[in-house]
């Protein structure tokens, strides 16, 4: 289901860092915002691996900011929301979210009727092929028979916590001095990711990374900011190596523009010459 | 003239031979560009030094087309000859790039110089903008 | 060969596997922060499909605006969000239950045994029925006086709760009831759910999402009854590769390095300068050349007259450890899998401490803080095997005196990095330029 354009994202505050938890949201922000996140959860399907994480996200606080101030998301305090929520569930919400575990129950129950259907109509056809019938449907309905009780476990609380219960106030959200190069790079179409693994900030991508190459590896500077020779060689040099080019770029306090939501950043791209 | 200029000039001059006696650039000069204390190598590489990812995809459809390899010619460049142990800033790049004329048809472009105390030479393209990488 | 200028990785031509060309290959294997979900989601449908089995999807450089890759965008993108619409469902031979309960044992009236390794206070979720095998290394049994309420229970810390919920294991509640009620004395876990207290009986609590379950136990450094982001993302990604995983235990106050009695021989020597004490090396002179003139048959007394610079010892006792701070002590000890022996009670010494470092507000560390992180592990020197074998050297120096793990966070995005303690004065290579045979020629 699309959400509606006007609809803002909750961006969950947990302790200082932030996170999104509801599946729609995520999509909204990689859709809408091209905002993918860290992906940074086990995935139930297949927890027993590394490299297919799954919900929730991660953002940066500099990520946020740009959302926010773009105007696509608002932040919550988390732990306050779900603190009230826990000691004070009035009986109309408690209902609704009473209502919304059933429904998935049902869901599940009615999946796991259909597989166990598939299953049996599977086993009796080869059941016939081996003109054996007499057994196998006894043994498959005693099975189904056991999954009469369910417990779910939502990923978000959405259905639990009011979606603005404990909202901050855009203004209270930290007006960090780096974050311009990140707001810029996401105004322009960008994607980006953590950096970590080639010693940068941020891995920048031209499109979504699902299927796109990044192009930088980018760090942000202060416009008087020393950066050490040597730090350009060394992310230019590595960059390279990897068919990427070092990006560095910050707000140029000078230059106004006065008609553009986005702050005024003035960025260089760094690549090995090859001689 | 004062340390920090000497400094500059200094540097600028090892690059420069390094330019000319190991890359076998030709044409160079020392160009003192206003609004800037540090001096400017200007010189032609042998070769084309950098060719933008989109010319270089025309390049190979043209040849494709045509059956011929595209001429490139070579490009005079600006080089920044500075010391590895330099600290340089976002604002202090701005002012190179902005006291360097107008380019071609591709972003501002210098030629990044880097000297150690060996007299090694490391040489990056850094260009003005998101210029995205070469991939061959 | 890693890095040598002449070679140009723009120069046309397949790359060489084993030069920069192979490291790159590597980084770019590596950049897969977004792997190919479409595969993964199809490995549902498949049978025995193992994660290594998953190849990452071929990706574009820029988009050019086709139908065919706006296509294959878009159905990437629906299988990611196939993978993330996924409900936890806990069917009934598998329901295990757990209950929140923060602040019970920092309630005085909850008393149990405490000790080292049992981490009371910081137990929030108790186990109503426990199945499988996770419990090698998760949870503990509170023990005490069996008339006590949680007593014979197993109990989870904050990051064990957040991700046995987050794998489907563990179903988490929250009580509208009191403790007793829900879990009275005496009773054993396990069995069948007493009638009234079903998965589907909400009066007494009400089922936890992952997301509150995050709200409940993340908190900031040093919070009881919690973890930090990205303490519980090192665990979870260990948890996940297979290894099994406690917390460290407090680090003990060492002993004064005890002054090994000393000889009153050798308290006489002590006012001796040290260096006219370095046996086998000459006086330098303060002029003239280093290596005295002379005739030498061997390169040992020429070296031995180099050697000016004092190299690191690494000693079994340190002689005056400073204590770890945060980020850089250790917070994990790390068992491989499959290793015979563990045991969550009297765990045998760990194969890795894991140390917890984040991205954004921590740098490299410092010599110091390094040193008294590497300090507060035990003397590890290379295993016997290795030693005084030159064929073993890289081996040796790489497993260093003693050895450290810092989990770097960017994130979410964690990498491993180890840190050794390296000692390459005790690899003396020019003792065995002696030891060469005659004959092999100039």
């Amino acid at each position: 289901m699309e959400q509606p354009p006007q609809q803002l994202i909750r961006i969950a505050n947990i302790s200082g860092r932030y996170l999104v938890f509801d599946p729609d949201a995520v999509s909204a922000l990689r859709r809408r915002a091209n905002t993918n996140g860290t992906l940074v959860g086990t995935t139930p399907q297949q927890p027993t691996q590394n490299i297919f994480l799954g919900l929730p996200i991660e953002l940066r606080p500099e990520e946020v900011d740009a959302l926010v101030s773009a105007g696509v998301a608002y932040v919550v305090d988390d732990v306050a929301a779900h603190r009230s929520a826990l000691l004070s569930l009035g009986p109309d919400e408690r209902r609704a979210y009473i209502g919304s575990l059933r429904s998935r129950k049902q869901a599940a129950h009615k999946v796991f009727a259909e597989v166990t259907a598939q299953k049996a109509s599977i086993a009796a056809s080869k059941a016939e092929k081996l003109r054996d019938s007499a057994k196998s449907d006894g043994s498959l309905y005693s099975r189904n028979s056991q999954v009469t009780s369910l417990g779910v476990t939502p990923t978000s609380s959405v259905h639990y916590v009011s979606p603005d219960s404990h909202a901050l106030p855009v203004e209270h959200h930290r007006d960090s001095e780096k974050g311009a190069l990140c707001q810029f790079m996401l105004g322009n179409g960008y994607f980006m990711t953590p950096g970590l693994r080639f010693g940068a900030r941020y891995s920048v991508y031209p499109g979504d990374p699902l299927r796109f190459h990044a192009h930088f590896m980018a760090n942000e500077y202060g416009w008087e900011e020393e950066i050490p020779i040597l730090d350009i060689v060394g992310g230019g040099r590595l960059a390279t190596a990897v068919k990427k080019a070092f990006l560095i770029g910050g707000r140029e306090p000078s230059a106004t523009k006065p008609d553009a939501a986005l702050p005024a950043v003035r960025s260089f791209s760094i690549e090995w010459a090859g001689m | 003239m004062d340390a920090s200029h000497q400094f500059g000039a200094d540097v600028a001059s090892a690059v420069f031979e390094n330019l000319q006696e190991q890359h076998q650039w030709a044409s160079l000069q020392i160009h003192r560009l206003p609004g800037l204390s540090r001096p400017m190598i200007r010189g032609l590489p042998p070769r084309l030094l950098y060719l933008h990812p989109d010319d270089q995809i025309a390049a190979l459809a043209y040849e494709k087309s045509t059956g011929t390899r595209a001429q490139h010619d070579a490009e005079f460049e600006w080089v920044l000859a500075v010391h590895l142990a330099e600290k340089w800033t976002l604002s202090s790049l701005a002012a190179v790039m902005d006291a360097l004329p107008e380019a071609r048809k591709r972003a501002k472009r210098i030629v990044l110089a880097a000297l150690h105390n060996d007299s090694t030479v490391v040489y990056y393209i850094v260009q003005e903008g998101m210029i995205k990488p070469r991939q061959n | 060969m890693p890095f040598d200028d002449d070679d140009s990785p723009l120069a046309p031509g397949p790359v060489i596997a084993d030069g920069e060309g192979g490291a790159a290959a590597v980084e770019e294997a590596l950049e897969d922060d977004m792997p190919d979900y479409k595969l993964f989601a199809s490995s549902f449908t498949k049978k025995g499909v193992s994660s290594q089995t998953i190849r990452k999807g071929e990706k574009d450089f820029e988009t050019h605006g086709t139908r065919a890759q706006d296509g294959a965008l878009e159905s990437s993108r629906r299988a990611l969000e196939d993978v993330l619409g996924y409900t936890r469902i806990h069917r009934g031979d598998a329901w295990a239950r757990g209950w929140c309960f923060p602040d019970f044992w920092t309630d005085e009236a909850n008393v149990a045994v405490d000790y080292e390794g049992m981490w009371l206070k910081d137990r929030v979720v108790v186990m109503e029925h426990e199945k499988g095998g996770w419990m090698k290394d998760i949870g503990r049994v509170a023990s005490g006086s069996k008339d006590q309420l949680g007593v014979g229970r197993l109990w989870l810390l904050p990051e064990e709760a957040i991700y046995l919920v987050e794998r489907g294991t563990v179903d988490l509640w929250w009580p509208y009831t009191d403790f007793e009620t829900l879990l009275p004395k005496g009773s054993t876990s396990g069995g069948a759910a007493r009638p009234g207290f079903g998965p589907d009986d909400y009066d007494v609590g009400l089922p936890l999402s992952l997301e509150a379950a995050y709200s409940l136990f993340i908190g900031f450094e040093d919070e009881q009854g919690k973890t930090t982001l990205p303490k519980y993302q090192v665990y979870a990604h260990l948890k996940r590769a297979g290894f099994n995983i406690l917390r460290a235990p407090p680090e003990q106050p060492r002993p004064e390095a005890t002054e090994p009695s000393q000889t009153l021989w050798q308290w006489l020597f002590s006012f001796v300068k040290p260096e006219v004490l370095q046996f086998g090396k000459q006086r330098q002179q303060p002029f003239g050349p280093l290596v005295a003139p002379g005739l030498y048959r061997a390169y040992r007394p020429i070296y031995q007259q180099l050697a000016l610079i004092p190299r690191h010892k690494p000693l079994p006792v340190p002689p005056s450890a400073s204590k770890p701070e945060d980020p850089f002590r250790v917070h994990f000890h790390v068992w491989k899998p499959g290793a015979g022996g563990f045991s969550k009670k009297n765990p045998p010494p760990p194969d890795f401490r894991i140390a917890v470092a984040d991205t954004a507000d921590s740098c490299l560390p410092t010599l110091e803080q390094i040193e008294s992180l590497l300090e507060s592990t035990p003397y590890d020197p290379a295993p016997e095997a290795w030693r005084g074998n030159p064929g073993k050297l890289y081996q040796r120096l790489k497993h260093g005196h003693r050895n450290v793990i810092v989990a770097v966070v960017d994130r979410g995005l964690v990498n491993f990095m180890r840190f050794g303690e390296g000692a390459f004065g005790e690899e003396r290579l020019f003792e065995r330029f002696d030891n060469r045979n005659a004959g092999r020629g100039a």
